[in-house]
């Protein structure tokens, strides 16, 4: 409906569709570049790309999955073109981001409010390749199932699940200041 | 059986078949390394959860629209392509009315009167009219203009 409006022209239609997919769309950008101004581009240019792209919107997938697919593919651009630029302009001494050590942190954030938790989360997230980073923000952020994930990707689901399961071993490592006991595990589920 | 990372996370989510889901988890009951390695995979999802950004901030559908609308201005000026025939009458269209503008203006500024039997081109341009019944009353070629040069060139033909 509202989809067919943007079509007639109406441009309060594509205000509101803007507004209900932006956390969606948000939520994969900023989990893959971090908050900031390109993190703020590539989601303009996600809504853009849709807007020019509504002729060919069939409806096979849902408009978020579709708009999940342009900003993960947005991303990943924005990410190589990042990666290009640094490459060139700084020397490779100053390009390492190693992720944070748990040695480090175990101590000094036995407490963590939720922010430092936040923080450090974005931290161990930004640390990952780009393409563990894509398979933890569709599938941990997004809650798309492995197959959504592999097609949104362009990749096998095997190779989804292994780069979940690789991601998930360094996420484990970074975070382990999240004090974490066995007990807390809830087998409910 | 070696459980994957993946595996315990998608027991964590709930998209594991039952019977698969029911066999983990009683092997999760007497594995106290497995159940750590769940409660760590647990936290972390969570944690991943609660950091997601809701927005990009404010009126960030704002600058959606503006970009939409800018990228859009452009093209609307460019697209209707003006063919030659059509681009001569869009000149001589502004032409003509230029021209009657400056006419009637000239005609106010300089106060120009149509006189009697004159028309206002006429009176205007300073012009004789050139009527049917001009040309019978006042015509062009006098006889008696012509008379001289016709006698001219008969004296010399005579030897």
């Amino acid at each position: 409906m509202l989809i067919r409006q943007v079509r007639h022209g109406e441009t309060w239609a594509y205000r509101v569709l803007v507004e209900r997919y932006e956390g969606q769309v948000a939520a994969t950008v900023i989990g893959m570049l971090g908050r900031g101004p390109e993190a703020d581009d590539v989601g303009q240019e996600t809504f853009i790309r849709f807007y020019e792209s509504l002729d060919r919107f069939r409806g096979e997938a849902s408009v978020g999955t579709y708009l999940t697919r342009i900003a993960i593919n947005q991303s990943l651009k924005a990410l190589r073109k990042q990666r290009s630029w640094t490459r060139r302009f700084i020397p490779r001494s100053h390009l390492a981001t190693p992720p944070p050590d748990p040695a480090d942190t175990v101590t000094a954030l036995d407490h963590l409010d939720r922010r430092e938790r936040e923080a450090l989360v974005t931290q161990a997230v930004q640390a990952l390749s780009p393409k563990h980073r894509a398979v933890v923000v569709l599938r941990m952020l997004q809650g798309l199932s492995t197959n959504e994930t592999a097609e949104a990707l362009g990749v096998p689901p095997g190779t989804v699940m292994s780069r979940l399961s690789r991601a998930l071993a360094s996420l484990k490592g970074s975070l382990a200041a999240l004090d974490i006991r066995p007990g807390d595990a809830d087998l409910s589920s | 059986m070696n459980i994957t990372l993946e595996r315990l996370y998608q027991l964590h989510r709930g998209e594991l078949p039952e019977t698969e889901a029911a066999a983990l988890r009683t092997r999760l009951a007497g594995d106290a390394d497995l159940r750590a390695e769940y409660a760590r995979i647990t936290s972390i999802s969570t944690a991943l959860e609660a950091s997601v950004a809701p927005s990009f901030g404010p009126y960030f559908s704002d600058r959606v629209l503006r970009r939409i609308h800018d990228a859009d201005a452009p093209m609307q000026a460019a697209s209707p392509v003006m063919l030659p025939y059509e681009a001569l009458r869009w000149v001589f269209v502004r032409v003509a009315f230029g021209v009657l503008l400056a006419v009637v203006g000239f005609s106010v500024v300089a106060g120009v009167q149509a006189k009697p039997g004159e028309s206002f081109v006429a009176s205007v341009f300073g012009l004789p009219s050139a009527t049917e019944r001009d040309e019978t009353a006042l015509p062009l070629l006098d006889a008696t203009v012509l008379m001289p040069f016709v006698n001219v060139e008969a004296s010399a033909a005579r030897p």
